[in-house]
């Protein structure tokens, strides 16, 4: 089993990401999305500063994907998807709307498809790797009893072993994305003029109940789980179900014990429990609201 | 453009179609449909009725089987899909590539309707379910601003519908799991959102309560107009202050945009409501015609009527309206 | 005219709801009840309804019932005891409801109706009174519809 690193869903300054990167470079991850995902004005980085990035990281050994925005919906949204998508340097591409999946099937050139395509039976899985999908990211409503359904079925149709599988493991769950921006809204400022206000907060913004729940985190026009969602203890059963790469979302602190966490686990075949913290959740992977923490047993 | 009306039950049908709906949408009873709503919807006696009322009075009938279909339960959602064939139905609003498959190739000459919640915001997608399942029409999320909507109708390879009128969803539909995360449904795989089995409103001394699942969404005060606890509608603590952190409850209203939308080419208008009653039904009904009917005498001097407005307002969640995403500054 | 009305009939219909036994309010909704859904209960509609109970609750005229399904009939019961699911509101609400010149969800939203409890039930209960088709109803019942429209009109022409 492989892990991965999601794209940094989150705003960061540049060289914070720099640093990120060269990080990752020297922990044990196999897998590195990159790129913009969650809103187009974000611009510390711009398109062609991500597929450098991307050409630059791949001389590691380490498998480089460019990552495509979830939502999709002006002409630059568009022209700047064509980019990446034919990007020169032939770098692998996460479709994470249709557009993109579009755009990769007419030039016939593989693609990975993130967790907001939405592939809920085998029957849309063999649609798109006909198309050109080599992985899919499950989306992260879907719970293991599905996933099992749909890897057999897969199976019987004769692409079981033609598409790799890919878990959202660990991190905030990207939830929704929205027209509004939430970031924006909380400042009182307008999207038109959001003064890029998500770079103030690098792991997003929590919103609480008024009971002081923490229920969601908006990240600008994202919205994620308030709690961060935890597949550790369950690495022995996905590797049972047949899944090729666990994610790990970005989070600004602390990401390399959390690898090292997740390579212990696969390696030694079993993991503690003990470190889930409180405010960790998994219920989605047990059937449940996603919010939910069950103990395994 | 045609004018699409929920119908969630006989009698909701009847009157949109005496209160002049070109076109009636519905769903069966069960969860192939993304109003999967207890004692809403049509069995098969009822779905027979109503396709024989709108066909005498020659008003279209579409069939939604809009949620994504599941291993379990893809039985389900293929015969869904061969009982709105067999029922003669006008069109099926589908979401799911699987399903949509299904259909195109077991029913080449039926008319397929890329559903809300396929979740297509741009030519490109639409590009996609055009090429691969022949749809014939998309229907737009409610996330595009008016010129985003105008640019995407510009290049479309199929008709487009749009919203006109109803409970107004801000992030853009079939790529939303807010209420699976608190309660264990969601729209993609049970057709509903923050399911009525989750709910519950209590009288408190700090006012009405709504809870989802025990978290609590909103508290009312007295004299306070409460809303449906749909999770991006309650009132929030965002870096302790309270307020709707993601959106009032309010409904879309899209009649002064008639004009626009009508010049950038949307071939259909969509109003929201199945999980409604017949009375509310009847009421935007008889105005969206109304006011499509005033805009094809008056066009360039059309304005929306006061009444119009009031009496939409008083059906909507909250008592307010919006321009939602079409508007920039709403964004 | 319309204070004149509301100071004189509805009193008098509280009163003499109240003053009206029980046990003829009992066989009188149960009849009329288990007649208007015929249909609804002959298709299964209604089991949300068995071995639970749904109380609806009058509040300016202070009356109230409990109903159930019991197999095939729909059960009246007194107001005191549990119940899964409460609506409440007052006179004019439920007449406007049952006579479909409102929305009843706007009435909820106005805070003109409440549900407590179970909501789910509640909901399919609002809903399988939306369902209901008028046209089927016998003639005297289409009649009484009309005249809970005409003297809702009427009273609360607003």
């Amino acid at each position: 089993m492989k892990i991965s690193v999601g794209p940094i869903l989150y705003y960061w300054p540049k060289q914070q990401v720099l640093d990120f990167y060269q990080r990752l470079l020297d922990s044990p991850v196999d897998i590195i999305y990159l790129g913009e995902a969650v809103c187009s004005k974000r611009h510390e980085l711009r398109i062609e500063d991500w597929i450098e990035l991307a050409a630059t990281l791949s001389e590691s050994g380490k498998q480089i994907v460019l990552t495509t925005l979830a939502l999709i919906e002006a002409r630059s949204e568009l022209s700047g998807l064509q980019k990446i998508c034919s990007n020169n340097a032939k770098i692998s591409v996460e479709a994470n709307d249709m557009a993109a999946v579009q755009m990769m099937s007419e030039k016939k050139l593989p693609f990975i498809c993130g967790s907001s395509i939405n592939i809920y039976n085998a029957h849309t899985l063999k649609i798109l790797q006909q198309q050109g999908m080599q992985r899919w990211v499950m989306p992260v409503e879907l719970n293991r009893e599905t996933l099992r359904d749909i890897l057999a079925d897969a199976e019987a149709m004769g692409i079981g072993r033609q598409v790799e599988t890919e878990v959202f493991a660990y991190g905030k769950l990207p939830l929704a994305y929205s027209a509004r921006c939430f970031t924006a809204r909380m400042k009182n400022l307008p999207k038109d003029d959001c003064r890029y206000s998500c770079i103030e907060y690098p792991e997003g913004v929590v919103m609480e109940t008024q009971e002081d729940e923490e229920l969601f985190t908006l990240n600008g026009i994202q919205t994620q789980s308030g709690y961060c969602y935890n597949l550790l203890p369950q690495l022995p059963e996905m590797i049972d179900l047949g899944v090729d790469v666990v994610r790990i979302s970005p989070q600004f602190k602390g990401i390399e014990q959390i690898i090292q966490q997740f390579r212990d686990g696969i390696d030694q075949g079993k993991v503690d429990s003990g470190l889930i913290a409180r405010q960790h959740c998994n219920g989605y992977w047990f059937g449940q609201s996603g919010m939910s923490t069950v103990q395994d047993i | 453009m045609e004018l699409v009306c929920p119908a969630g039950s006989l009698p909701a049908l009847k009157v949109a179609v005496d209160s002049g709906a070109d076109a009636v949408y519905m769903g069966f009873k069960d969860d192939t449909n993304a109003r999967h709503f207890a004692g809403l919807n049509f069995n098969d006696r009822k779905a027979k009725q109503a396709l024989d009322y709108a066909i005498d009075r020659q008003v279209k009938v579409f069939v939604a089987i809009n949620t994504y279909a599941q291993p379990k339960g893809w039985k389900r959602w293929q015969e869904a899909v061969d009982r709105a064939y067999d029922l003669g139905v006008n069109a099926l609003i589908v979401a799911d590539m699987g399903v949509l498959e299904y259909a195109c190739n077991k029913y080449p000459d039926l008319a397929l309707h890329l559903s809300v919640q396929g979740s297509a915001t741009n030519h490109e997608a639409l590009k996609f379910y055009h090429q691969h399942f022949g749809i014939r029409r998309a229907v737009l999320p409610r996330v595009l601003s008016l010129a985003q909507v105008k640019l995407a109708a510009e290049k479309s390879p199929v008709d487009l519908e749009v919203f006109g009128f109803g409970s107004l969803c801000i992030m853009a539909e079939g790529r939303c799991y807010l209420s699976s995360y608190v309660t264990d449904e969601s729209p993609n795989t049970c057709g509903a959102c923050s399911p009525a089995k989750a709910v519950r409103w209590e009288e408190t001394a700090e006012g009405r309560e709504s809870r989802l699942n025990n978290v609590l969404i909103d508290r009312y005060r007295e004299g306070e107009n409460a809303g449906y606890p749909t999770l991006c509608k309650g009132r929030f603590k965002v870096d302790d202050h309270v307020y709707n952190a993601l959106e009032e409850p309010t409904s879309l209203n899209t009649l002064r945009l008639i004009p626009e939308l009508s010049a950038a080419g949307v071939k259909a208008i969509k109003l929201e409501g199945r999980q409604r009653s017949p009375a509310y039904v009847e009421q935007i009904v008889r105005v969206w015609r109304e006011a499509l009917d005033a805009y094809a005498i008056e066009r360039d001097n059309f304005a929306p009527r006061g009444e119009w407005l009031d009496s939409l307002s008083k059906v909507s969640e909250g008592t307010q309206t919006t321009l939602g995403a079409y508007s920039r500054p709403w964004q | 005219m319309q204070t004149l009305i509301q100071k004189v009939v509805e009193p008098l219909v509280s009163q003499s709801a109240q003053v009206c036994p029980f046990l003829i309010q009992k066989i009188t909704l149960e009849k009329l009840l288990s007649q208007v859904f015929a249909l609804e209960i002959a298709d299964g509609d209604l089991d949300c309804l068995a071995n639970r109970y749904l109380k609806v609750y009058v509040k300016d005229l202070n009356i109230g019932w409990r109903i159930t399904l019991n197999g095939n009939h729909v059960q009246v019961e007194r107001l005191g005891g549990d119940a899964d699911v409460t609506i409440s509101g007052n006179a004019k609400e439920f007449a406007l409801l049952v006579s479909r010149q409102e929305d009843p969800d706007t009435l909820f939203f106005q805070r003109r109706l409440t549900i407590e409890g179970d909501t789910e039930l509640g909901l399919e209960v609002k809903n399988i009174l939306d369902a209901l088709d008028h046209e089927n109803l016998s003639f005297p019942l289409k009649q009484l519809l009309e005249s809970v429209s005409h003297v809702s009109r009427f009273i609360y022409a607003a």
